[in-house]
């Protein structure tokens, strides 16, 4: 500093005080309130939003007045050609600014510097990876090129011990050290840090050399690079230049300013003092009194408890060196007994501090359980807010959860109030269509992908929203469920074919012909015309070699865009606008700007390389979205005011938040360097709570747990809290329970009472006449089941893109026996092997180019059609195939009707006693004697009584020797029979007892359709338990069960009657 | 910890101990805090482990050492929670409390007064722990696992900035790996990866299938670390059929094969007259005996070579379906087949248990080669 200056230049405004409030009217009252004199002052902010809260400040001190505002910048934000205007008298300057060559664009860099992790082997699994590392590169490049530090000696700053271990990340960082600064070469360009701080020493330069007449002011810069140093150097160098910090603490006594270190709120600013040769002494308060709304303080003394909590918070903050020093409080006497004993024994000291406890007044804490009840609570706050015009409200929190929440909740009482932090464009609506359309075509129509692009709201195709959502459904339904169809248009054009034909042959079909024939042409054109809209984007992003980027880039845009536009407007219309849409754009144009540098790819690769991107672009909301609510970062927040803040998610490892592991660079390393420690983070958050907690109304909040674990309070929380205690202001702490209890009324139900298992009973005239055999196995075990399938009529829908199940298999394996007994129903031929293979091969189809078919089922199948071959042969000698997969059917008098038991028996043989053996072939479990004899299995003992009576297709009534389960697991053994021992003549009478009394049982309007009477009985698998709600009565039921005696049940009763 | 002879106490006597133990600072818990002694201390649940460690954190404190010299580590985020909250409070007590008060928890604590340096140190133990960001780490071992990992990416071998999969995820991918391997494999029918797991799939469900490949993936480490021992797959392979003693190059058939001929594996040949006498008797016994006695009469009356049918049968006379040896062989009626039916019994039960660590030796090799 020139001596001949005044050394009073730099002011402070008090973290009490609104920040860009009391600027605006100081530099209002020093205009001597004139508000023409204003456009006199040039006014220079840390960044553009502080420049626009500024206006807004000003607009407010100005009541309406007309005015010129002031000049307002950030430094080394100046475009080039003012600058030079501004330097165009000084030569020197002018050279240097026009020899400074342009800055390359970070995303061009970091797609550089991908390309060149990519080459290094191990060092990013996929492109996306490879981008994002690409981008850290990039940040971690921006920081040392801000603090003006050279990379290219760092060898030398390693210890020998570890020179070693180091080379690997040294010889990693070359790509930075090394190849980036080449290539950059080989561009003309220069990285933007750099070229920023050589605009902001020229500035400086120019001001060193002709100082502006006009006032100039520096406010709100809290810690400062060189290069911005000499920056504001130069203006603290003018007569009339002037810096104003923020929440400057001039009271801070010198014993603590002596120690305090890195994560100490004044730290930065004072160490910002030392680099501008200021002495803290020489801070003068910055004196304005600006208007504000003052009607929702609740303060009786507002000045008093200012003061108080300023001093509350410095004594919080106070560095560890000194904090022996809090004990030195002298404790007001009277607050509560428990104290004043305590005290009564401690050895006298001088109190040379208080604090009133008037410095609690408009603080509030508020701790809740979790964080949705924090969330809750938050919101309610909010709400309540909104029922006194005008007062605004901020959340303040480093928790994007707990900002998401209570957007959210908000979002319940129709209010509208984004997190002002941003999301990443990949998590938009935009941004999440630009990634799925590119996927569906990377994946080649894979059935996810493609309903991700044709459900998501863009999505038009040209035509009127309501019918082609339709027409989408029609297609998933047709398509997509079940097994995945092959690739591409022609693998889901084939599916569409398949499945027509198979509704064609359904006489039971819900669609007539004709409707089935107009269906059919609507989805196949819909699916030509979807083909025909991305054939160009589709055909490049299918290709297995690369194709250009740039080539995709337009492509995937067209695609996009006529995807998009509907019957009235146009795709590019509706894509891009809003929040979203309009960073979308910035991006891909300035992705455009740089498409041609970047190496050609696949598809797959452009997907990725998009997502890696995208991911790293923020989309923000309009800040002007709610009048009176915002959702904030403390960063955002710290030069704001508000009515209330609230500020949320006040834990450890939230606010502050943890420290990053710094994977190239060792503390000391950093140290050496120059870097700022990462510690200095932790101060710079401290700094901000400070301020935040000096609002006249605040609200902390946290939440006891985060997850499975109790969560543990932000060291500056903790901090305060100590402080109280030392004080004795430990119990003027109010306990806030108001916003929790109007949560708890809410959310939390008064009693809980779980629901009784459904006693449905539908009229006898809606109850089946007909079932399978298979059925009434399930009658006895799960009712319920029954009562879903043949009464309401539902089943379940394919999973998306199934993955193969177990009853597929089960077809599988029927279908081929079937087909070969059915060829060769007297002699196998010599290769029956070979044959049955060939047969299992058809039927499998193109099931068995999936992975787990081809590699798992089929060696069974293998297995099994080895082992059915040889026991075939053996059989064949003793007995004859009389059918397979035959029909039969069995009338049963009900008295007021007929109820029809039906059967497709899997297999009938003649064996060598001329009687009828009935076989089921399992591939899964097989059930055991018992359940067969106590009638809970009753499938083949109905068919023997199918067989005694003569309900088979074309065969005549006989007796029956054996029922038998093949059980053809393709395991070791691949195949097993099991003859069901017993009398069958007793099993067939028992069954028909059975069957007969359980349909009459049922045939009652009385009888319920019970969910799984019987635990122990319960069927092995239930796709029905989410509709009876199992889940929610399964447990009080196991209890009565307990309890009472086991209630003879249908199949007991059936039992014990004969 | 567990230093003290345990001796019964009575109720009346514990809470003495208790109180004794408050007071004096030369107690068990006092010694197991001690920073210069090494300590293992096991207790059961809430006998005040957790306050061990924290008085010994606060030892270490108090006697110089700086917060970020130290590292506790727990297994639970909520271990390391409850931890950090109770230093913080003992040391929020610490700073505020008065002197007498302090000087009192110190000396419980130290076993000594606090000299007028440590007072002033311990009032200020509080903020320096509040500030020691990153560098007092109370954490689970998995995030302090991870810091390294974080801090010497490249050192390590990981991808600098990477993301923890969660277990979900981690499930997915994996799967999806699997089927783009096994997709792979279809184009490469000839490749030694694809002949081995054409070995492996036909054994095992594609259930287990994952599981197994997950507990491979997951024991990769050992596994890589075995085969170093032993020089190589190949050699390992070997140390585990010699381990087990397992023949080479038999399949299981053709051990079941030896186990009934009349040679028997392994030189134990079955005593085929003891085993007709046996048979005698059981056929007058119940009719669980006469079933056995007929199962019996057809093995014996059989050839060697076609005993296999009756394989499972036979075993099952002597073996429960878990594979041990049955309790009950015979009934009271036919106790004078006891003896002749153990040994088989112990002699069936050899040779299955042979036939299991040839399955598993042979699955070893399926599973590398």
């Amino acid at each position: 500093m020139s001596d001949s200056k005044k050394t009073s230049s730099v002011y402070t405004i008090p973290a009490f005080q609104p920040f860009l409030e009391t600027v605006a009217k100081g530099i209002l009252d020093k205009a001597g309130n004139d508000p023409l004199q204003l456009a006199d002052f040039t006014i220079l902010v840390p960044d553009r939003e502080t420049g626009f809260a500024l206006r807004r400040a000003f607009s407010g001190q100005l009541e309406g007045k007309t005015s010129i505002m002031p000049q307002i910048g950030v430094p080394g934000d100046l475009d080039d050609e003012l600058l030079s205007l501004k330097i165009s008298d000084n030569a020197a300057l002018s050279k240097r600014l026009m020899k400074l060559q342009p800055a390359v664009s970070r995303l061009h860099r970091q797609l550089i510097l991908a390309d060149e992790i990519l080459k290094i082997p191990g060092m990013a699994s996929s492109q996306q990876k490879a981008i994002k590392l690409g981008g850290e590169l990039g940040k971690f490049l921006d920081e040392v090129q801000r603090h003006s530090v050279d990379l290219t000696d760092i060898e030398k700053l390693v210890p020998d011990a570890f020179k070693d271990q180091w080379s690997k990340t040294a010889d990693f960082l070359e790509i930075i050290t090394k190849t980036w600064p080449e290539k950059l070469k080989k561009m003309g360009r220069i990285d933007p840090e750099i070229r920023k701080n050589e605009i902001l020493r020229i500035q400086a330069d120019h001001w060193k050399e002709s100082e502006p007449g006009n006032p100039v002011i520096a406010l709100g810069f809290y810690e400062a690079f060189p290069a911005m140093q000499s920056f504001l150097k130069s203006v603290l160098n003018m007569s009339k230049g002037s810096i104003i910090l923020q929440g400057f603490d001039r009271d801070l006594d010198l014993e603590s300013q002596n120690v305090l270190t890195s994560v100490h709120p004044q730290y930065a600013l004072k160490s910002l003092l030392k680099n501008l040769s200021v002495d803290y002494k020489d801070v003068q308060l910055w004196e304005a009194d600006p208007i504000i709304d003052r009607s929702f303080i609740r303060a009786p003394n507002l000045d008093k408890t200012n003061k108080e909590r300023e001093k509350l918070l410095r004594e919080a903050m106070r560095p560890a060196g000194t904090t022996e020093g809090w004990t030195k409080f002298k404790v007001p006497e009277k607050k509560t007994k428990r104290s004043a004993r305590k005290n009564s024994k401690i050895i006298k000291r001088k109190p040379p501090t208080t604090i009133d406890v008037q410095a609690l007044n408009g603080l509030d804490f508020i701790t809740c359980g979790t964080s949705q009840e924090e969330a809750s609570v938050i919101a309610l706050k909010m709400r309540e807010s909104l029922e006194q015009p005008g007062r605004k409200v901020s959340l303040v929190t480093a928790d994007r959860s707990l900002a998401r929440r209570v957007s959210a909740r908000l979002r319940n009482w129709q209010i509208k109030v984004p997190d002002e932090a941003g999301i990443p464009l990949s998590k938009t609506s935009v941004g999440i269509y630009l990634l799925s359309t590119a996927s569906m075509a990377a994946n080649e129509w894979a059935p996810v992908s493609i309903l991700e692009t044709l459900k998501h709201p863009l999505s038009t195709m040209g035509e009127e929203k309501k019918t082609f959502r339709k027409k989408v459904s029609v297609l998933e339904d047709l398509a997509f469920h079940g097994a995945r169809p092959g690739t591409g248009p022609k693998g889901v054009k084939g599916v569409l074919t398949a499945a027509f034909n198979r509704a064609a042959r359904n006489p039971k079909h819900r669609l007539t012909k004709e409707e089935l024939e107009i269906q059919k042409t609507e989805v196949e054109s819909f699916v030509q015309k979807l083909e025909d809209t991305g054939k160009d984007f589709f055909g490049k992003m299918k290709k297995r070699n690369a194709v250009p980027f740039k080539d995709l880039l337009d492509a995937h845009i067209i695609f996009a865009e006529a995807m998009a536009c509907d019957d009235k407007t146009s795709g590019a219309d509706r894509i891009w606008c809003g929040d979203d849409g309009v960073k979308a754009t910035r991006f891909l144009t300035s992705l455009r700007e740089v498409s041609e540098m970047v190496p050609a790819m696949t598809g797959r690769a452009y997907l990725d390389v998009l997502q890696g991107l995208m991911q790293g672009v923020t989309v923000r909301t309009a800040v002007t979205s709610h009048p009176t609510l915002r959702i904030m970062t403390p960063a955002q927040a710290q030069l704001l005011t508000a009515d209330i803040v609230i500020l949320g998610g006040v834990n450890d490892d939230v606010w502050p938040q943890q420290v990053n592991e710094n994977p190239w660079l060792s503390p000391d390393m950093i140290k050496k360097l120059g870097l700022p420690a990462p510690e200095e983070a932790i101060g710079r958050e401290a700094h901000r709570f400070v301020q935040m907690s000096s609002n006249p109304n605040v609200m902390l909040t946290r939440a006891m747990r985060s997850g499975d674990a109790p969560s543990v309070s932000s060291p500056f929380l903790t901090r305060l809290m100590m402080v109280l205690r030392a004080a004795g202001l430990e119990f003027a702490v109010e306990k806030k329970t108001r916003l929790l209890d109007i949560h708890t009324a809410m959310h939390v139900p008064v009693k809980v009472e779980p629901i009784l298992p459904p006693k449905v009973t539908p009229p006898v005239s809606l109850r089946p006449k007909e079932l399978p055999v298979t059925a009434i196995q399930t009658l006895m075990r799960d009712p319920y089941s029954v009562y879903v399938k043949y009464v309401l009529k539902l089943s379940p829908k394919a999973p998306l893109d199934a993955s193969p199940n177990v009853s597929e298999k089960g077809i599988f394996t029927h279908d081929a026996l079937d087909a070969f007994v059915k060829k060769y129903p007297k002699d196998l031929p010599e290769n029956a092997e070979e044959e049955l293979l060939k047969i299992g091969r058809q039927t499998f189809k193109d099931r068995i180019n999936n992975p787990t078919v081809r590699a798992f089922w089929w060696p069974r199948f293998e297995r099994i059609a080895k082992w059915f071959v040889t026991f075939e042969r053996e059989r064949r000698e003793m007995s004859r195939v009389l059918a397979t997969e035959i029909r039969g059917k069995l009338e049963i008098d009900m008295g007021d009707g007929v109820f029809t038991l039906t059967s497709i028996a899997d297999r009938l043989d003649r064996d060598e006693n001329d009687k009828i053996a009935i076989i089921d072939y399992k591939t899964g479990a097989v059930p055991s004697q018992k359940s067969v004899a106590l009638g809970f299995s009753p499938q083949l003992t109905l068919e023997a009584l199918i067989a005694f009576t003569g309900g088979f297709k074309g065969i005549d009534a006989a007796d029956v020797g054996k029922l038998q389960y093949w059980k053809l697991s393709g395991g070791r053994p691949a195949g097993e029979v099991t003859s069901l021992q017993g009398d069958i003549e007793n099993f067939v009478a028992e069954g028909r007892t059975g069957v007969e009394s359980l349909i009459k049982a049922f045939n009652k309007k009385t009888t319920p359709y019970l969910p799984v009477p019987r635990a122990e009985w319960a069927p092995r698998y239930n796709n029905t338990e989410h509709l009876s709600r199992i889940g929610e009565w399964g447990k009080v039921k196991k209890v009565n069960n307990r309890k009472k005696p086991k209630k003879p049940t249908l199949a007991k009763k059936r039992k014990g009657g004969k | 910890m567990s230093a003290e002879p345990k001796k019964p106490v009575s109720e009346k006597k514990v809470t003495a101990k208790k109180k004794k133990d408050q007071l004096d600072p030369t107690s068990i818990q006092c010694r197991a805090s001690d920073p210069l002694v090494s300590a293992w201390v096991t207790a059961s649940a809430g006998t005040g482990k957790t306050k061990v460690l924290t008085d010994r954190v606060l030892r270490l404190m108090l006697n110089g050492a700086r917060p970020e010299e130290i590292l506790c580590l727990t297994f639970t985020r909520a271990g390391a929670s409850v931890m950090t909250n109770r230093i913080r409070d003992e040391l929020g007590t610490w700073a505020s409390c008065d002197r007498a008060a302090l000087e009192k928890k110190i000396k419980k604590l130290n076993g000594s007064k606090p000299s007028e340096e440590m007072i002033k140190r311990a009032r200020q133990m509080c903020a320096e722990f509040l500030d020691a960001h990153g560098g007092m780490r109370i954490q689970t071992i998995y995030s302090f696992s991870q810091s390294l990992l974080r801090r010497f990416p490249i050192e390590l071998g990981v991808p600098p900035y990477f993301d923890v999969m969660d277990n979900q995820t981690a499930a997915e991918a994996l799967r999806e790996a699997q089927a783009e391997v096994l997709r792979h494999l279809q184009h490469k029918p000839n490749s030694r990866l694809a002949k081995s797991v054409a070995m492996i799939t036909p054994e095992v469900s594609e259930d287990d299938f994952v599981s197994l490949i997950s507990e491979i993936t997951y024991r990769r480490g050992q596994l890589l670390s075995l085969f170093e021992e032993y020089g190589g797959m190949e050699k390992t392979i070997d140390a585990v059929y010699e381990y087990l003693n397992a023949p080479r190059g038999y399949t299981s058939k053709m051990l079941h094969d030896a186990l009934h001929s009349d040679q028997g594996l392994n030189n134990e040949a079955p005593d085929l007259e003891s085993l007709k006498e046996a048979m005698n008797i059981l056929s007058t016994g119940s009719a669980s005996d006469q079933e056995k006695a007929s199962i019996l009469k057809d093995w014996l009356g059989s050839k060697p070579e076609e005993r296999s049918d009756f394989y499972r049968e036979y075993e099952a006379i002597f073996l429960t379906t878990k594979g041990d040896v049955r309790k009950r062989l015979t009934t009271k009626a036919t106790q004078g087949a006891e003896d002749a039916m153990r040994i088989e019994a112990d002699r069936i039960w050899r040779g299955i248990d042979k036939v299991r660590d040839m399955n598993a030796a042979r699955g070893t090799n399926l599973l590398c080669g």
